[in-house]
């Protein structure tokens, strides 16, 4: 049965939207694959502690880091983007905040991905 | 606001330490609509705590019905406690991110760039973050792990509940120091 009004089906309001379930299984697939990426990336981190330039350009292009380093960038901000439009859902409860606050956070993640990916490739190739 | 709430705590909580501690439970915790902080404000934070905020726009007056007691009644639980621990976490890591992007992206800038990133980040200030960071990553991690468990099915029991919790508490904690032990190995300091 349905239990929502026209108006509340026309606005999207209800449990989980549409799509709950994909973004709910989209966020725990990015979580498996933050797991050995991260503990990766803390070791390699701490490798880089006070580390010059050349050092790091060696380290960001060295066989597999910019594939991990990208796998990594990606993994962190789609989840963390997934994480936040959770919260802004829980907390955010005026309508036109909750939209803005929501675009803001994607598409902030995504320029943030796509920065990041852009460094590492220009670190990993020179220039 | 079309009606004001009516705990009897009302009265008694309006003091300034209630405000701020109303301010930030709200921030962090409860609703974040203007009525809602108006509200926090208004009842001097620890009332709110027994009051639905009032929706104006709901057709059924659901404003002033009372609720079961709510985080600050409870005594402190393990369960609760990490279960909060892990959004906040989570909304740091956020900023974590953005580091991780500003110290990638400083390298592209020259050496001279890189090596104030690096600076900024070695400073006490930027230990403290980094560390704060760091704990945040392994604990969002560990408990990361333990909410896929529960998505399989497995740790509901409160046993397994709390020997869990404690074990990702102590995990974590281990493994923050353990890497800033070895990051200060590595930059030479011990």
């Amino acid at each position: 049965m349905e239990m929502r009004s026209s108006l509340a089906r026309v606005r999207g309001l209800g449990g989980s939207k549409e799509g709950g379930i994909g973004h709910w299984w989209a966020e725990r697939l990015a979580a498996i694959a933050l797991v050995p990426l991260t503990l990766w990336f803390i070791f390699s981190a701490v490798l880089m502690t006070g580390a010059d330039v050349v050092q790091f350009k060696a380290w960001v292009g060295a066989y597999g880091n910019p594939v991990l380093l990208i796998l990594f960038t990606i993994a962190a901000y789609h989840h963390g983007q997934m994480g936040m439009t959770v919260i802004i859902e829980d907390y955010v409860h005026h309508e036109a905040a909750n939209l803005i606050a929501i675009v803001l956070v994607k598409l902030g993640a995504f320029f943030c991905a796509t920065f990041t990916i852009f460094c590492i490739a220009r670190l990993t190739f020179g220039g | 606001m079309s009606n004001q709430p009516q705990s009897p705590l009302i009265a008694s909580s309006k003091s300034l330490i209630g405000i701020l501690v109303g301010i930030l439970y709200d921030a962090v915790i409860i609703d974040l609509t203007p009525a809602g902080v108006y509200q926090f404000i208004w009842c001097g934070g620890a009332a709110t705590a027994f009051v639905r905020p009032s929706y104006e726009d709901q057709p059924m007056a659901t404003g002033n019905r009372p609720l079961s007691p709510h985080l600050q009644i409870y005594r402190p639980q393990i369960t609760s406690f990490l279960s909060i621990i892990h959004r906040l976490t989570g909304v740091a890591l956020v900023g974590g991110a953005l580091i991780f992007t500003y110290w990638i992206s400083s390298a592209t800038y020259g050496p001279e760039v890189f090596a104030k990133a690096q600076s900024v980040l070695g400073s006490w200030f930027g230990r403290l973050v980094l560390f704060g960071m760091t704990f945040a990553l392994y604990y969002h991690l560990a408990n990361g792990i333990r909410h896929m468990a529960w998505d399989v099915g497995w740790g509901y029991e409160m046993s397994k509940l709390t020997i869990t919790g404690w074990l990702v508490v102590l995990f974590s904690g281990g493994m923050t120091v353990l890497t800033f032990v070895a990051a200060y190995v590595v930059a030479g300091v011990l």
